[in-house]
């Protein structure tokens, strides 16, 4: 039998064709998410998380208190609390007051965050997890320095006796906003 | 039989498809990605635009000077010696003028092909529209809730309207606006001036009844003293569902109530002295109040006021929330 000039492989043309129109209907009707675009989304994100800590950081007092809603006067109004480094079990761990919580709800909205603080003590960077929420993956973070002296940080659980009232402390506040 | 030099049908056509199907991946894939190129080009001018508006002072300059009071300029925008550059922010980012931002609401209305001119939306290849709005923080793209000022017009909304068809690329700002005077709506007894109630109040033989929308962005009372020498002196403050009534807000001598219901009861939502000087930021503890008696976003409130010979305003907005001290709403800017 001459078999030259035939095709024995119909089958793997057949098939060869049917892989391609997949390729063509899997392109036609999936979303192509590039990285670029999931990263301009996340500046977003963090664009916002930035605003908030700036409307927030208010150093105006009222009264001679800082606004109880303002970064300062969340931090100085964390007292009889434990920031969570060597908590006992029935201590109360250091969160937010009210109205800075509601404040921050309010500016964020839908998206959800984790608050986090540091801060320099005897030579080492402390830090503190003030509210404890897992972020997602595509979360992002903000932070803001705050500076306080220790005259204004009277009655909070960051005051140090012995020292003088002009004497700085340095914060971190550090947000981490993600969308639910 | 001599078989070299030969090339079977196989193969001719399996190298055929091979190269169609390479050729065809290589025209196709660069169009896959072209619509998200084009529209991760948009988010850059509108980040770019978010950061021209809010985080810039702007700027003008002529023959004769220089400065960043471009909005005090407006008998010079458009002439051709005059350059200016149409920034809000005041100082620091986020930081923003009034005064600015209604200029630029006034100058986007008037001339808006100057404004993507300045802004470079308009260049020799390429041409963008766009828009811009101040909206209160819960504004979303399906209930866009615009800042109004104290006169009820809308501060912020220049440029061309949306459209509902193309890649339009949005960004938000959060910001903060100073003066915010104009933002808000100041009432009850004004010292010297006559009662200026918002539309949303009427006036019964001089007790005053509201209708609020929950939630409320700021409620705050600032108390300046008694009303003459007169005594005694309250403020009560009642709310209650549309459906019921408020017949009367006495509050007790030297306080300032708060309570939900036809009246104070004897155990109201909020109590403390009356202090001269003193603000009473109430908009939290309204809030709380009504979102335990079940008001839900966008629900009519009634409230009543029992004012007793005191000498006190009252700070009120549906659209700005007074975060630590700071008249706080959002810039959002579309560009297409």
């Amino acid at each position: 039998m001459n078999t030259k000039g035939q095709t024995f492989t119909l089958e793997g043309v057949a098939s060869a064709l049917i892989l391609l129109l997949a390729l063509y209907t899997l392109y036609q009707s999936s979303l192509v998410i590039s990285p670029m675009w999931s990263e301009a989304v996340n500046v977003q994100t963090k664009i916002k998380a930035q605003d908030t800590l700036k409307i927030l950081d208010t150093y105006e007092k009222v009264d001679g208190n800082f606004y109880t809603d303002s970064l300062q006067g969340m931090i100085v109004n964390l007292r009889n609390c434990c920031l969570g480094v060597n908590c006992e079990p029935n201590e109360d761990y250091c969160t937010p007051n009210e109205d800075f919580s509601y404040s921050l709800g309010v500016v964020l909205g839908d998206y959800d965050y984790r608050l986090e603080l540091y801060w320099v003590e005897s030579g080492t960077v402390k830090s503190a997890v003030l509210v404890d929420r897992t972020p997602s993956p595509n979360a992002v973070a903000a932070s803001r320095y705050i500076l306080l002296n220790n005259s204004e940080l009277r009655d909070s659980v960051f005051y140090r006796n012995g020292v003088e009232d002009w004497r700085p402390m340095i914060f971190e506040v550090r947000l981490i906003v993600w969308r639910p | 039989m001599m078989e070299g030099g030969k090339l079977s049908l196989d193969l001719l056509i399996g190298l055929s498809i091979f190269l169609f199907t390479f050729m065809f991946i290589a025209s196709f894939l660069p169009g896959v990605f072209a619509d998200v190129r084009n529209e991760i080009g948009l988010m850059h001018e509108a980040y770019r635009l978010g950061v021209v508006l809010t985080e810039m002072d702007g700027y003008w300059r002529n023959s004769s000077g220089n400065g960043t009071n471009w909005h005090e300029k407006s008998d010079q925008w458009g002439k051709p010696d005059f350059y200016f550059f149409p920034g809000l922010a005041k100082g620091k980012a986020d930081y923003l003028s009034y005064e600015k931002i209604r200029a630029f609401n006034n100058l986007a209305k008037s001339n808006y092909d100057l404004v993507r001119d300045v802004l470079g939306l308009k260049t020799f290849d390429r041409e963008y529209d766009f828009n811009v709005s101040l909206e209160s923080l819960d504004s979303t793209p399906y209930s866009p809730f615009l800042v109004k000022n104290r006169a009820g017009e809308v501060v912020l909304q220049a440029g061309k309207p949306i459209p509902s068809s193309a890649y339009v690329s949005r960004y938000e700002r959060f910001v903060w606006i100073d003066p915010y005077y104009d933002l808000i709506i100041q009432d009850m007894n004004p010292r010297n001036l006559p009662r200026n109630f918002p539309k949303e109040c009427i006036d019964i033989e001089g007790d005053v009844q509201c209708e609020l929308t929950y939630p409320i962005k700021l409620f705050r009372v600032n108390v300046y003293g008694q009303a003459g020498p007169a005594q005694p002196w309250w403020l009560g403050i009642c709310f209650n569902y549309l459906t019921g009534s408020i017949p009367s807000c006495n509050a007790d001598p030297g306080k300032i109530e708060v309570d939900f219901g036809p009246h104070i009861s004897d155990n109201p939502v909020f109590s403390d002295n009356l202090v001269e000087g003193k603000s009473y930021d109430l908009t939290q503890t309204i809030n709380r109040m009504l979102k335990e008696r079940g008001f839900r976003i966008g629900d009519k409130v009634l409230v009543s006021f029992g004012v007793k010979n005191i000498d006190a305003t009252l700070d009120l907005s549906d659209s700005v929330a007074l975060i630590a001290g700071k008249a706080a709403a959002k810039i959002v800017i579309h560009v297409w």
